[in-house]
């Protein structure tokens, strides 16, 4: 295998394998065991954590956005609490009198980053000129969950 | 041409005191690594071949050669069938 090739020093070996997890921070073993892994499937309730959790939504804007190109682009976001990273929260999102443009289904998932904040920008062709869509957040096997509406005004419609 | 092990894409990475997590949150599932396996897993960049990582980590714990020299490939086709590696063409 390795038998013919040059050895390295035990350090810059190491230093080698520090970069490589440099992106993850990882921590190099003082010793050489068993690598192992552990496979499970997670339940549709406890993505990452059984930790019970709520999602809270921004509220609804009050006033319609004036749209003045012909898409409607609006990033939305969702609050997991209590937060964590790597939460996994599926959407839905339903549309009046608009197209769906992104993301490229009306239904999916998005996993929270380290503030417990996930999220998708939603681009819309509107049809009329005014018009909504709504963006229902919920947490896979949980009941309940959290929505926002957002309004549009097409300009010059 | 060859093969070398890569990550996947689409996996959510976490480490936790120099072990690893990893989410695939396709098929809802859920890795938990070891230090060691995590190693691997980190070195599986896509550039290494088996080969080269079983060299490495040779290198930085000669003490355990004999053991990385049957470890290394086992767990790489193990992270392999579990779907988060994969394997990708080397370039010659």
């Amino acid at each position: 295998m390795s038998d013919n090739k040059p050895m390295l020093s035990r350090r810059a070996a190491l230093k080698i394998i520090a970069a490589a997890g440099a992106g993850t921070l990882l921590t190099l073993p003082d010793k050489w065991t068993k690598p192992l892994v552990q496979v499970g499937a997670l339940p549709a309730h406890a993505q990452v954590s059984p930790v019970p959790r709520s999602l809270i939504c921004p509220a609804s804007p009050a006033q319609p956005t004036l749209v003045t190109t012909q898409t409607f682009i609006q990033p939305t976001t969702v609050q997991v609490s209590p937060a964590a990273a790597g939460v996994t929260v599926n959407y839905i999102i339903t549309i009046v009198d608009g197209f769906l443009l992104a993301p490229a289904v009306a239904s999916g998932s998005a996993v929270t980053n380290g503030a417990g904040v996930a999220g998708v920008t939603v681009e819309i062709q509107p049809l009329q000129g005014t018009g909504s869509f709504t963006i229902a957040w919920s947490l896979p096997g949980q009941q309940g969950g959290c929505s926002t509406t957002y309004n549009w005004v097409l300009q010059d419609f | 041409m060859g093969v070398i092990p890569m990550r996947r894409d689409g996996l959510q990475v976490e480490t936790m005191d120099g072990e690893l997590i990893v989410l695939d949150t396709v098929r809802d599932v859920v890795v938990h690594a070891n230090a060691t396996a995590a190693l691997v897993f980190q070195l599986c960049d896509g550039q290494r071949s088996v080969d080269d990582i079983t060299a490495l980590l040779c290198d930085a714990y000669p003490d355990s050669a004999a053991d990385i020299r049957a470890d290394v490939p086992a767990i790489i086709a193990h992270l392999v069938e579990q779907r988060l590696l994969e394997w990708s063409a080397a370039a010659t």
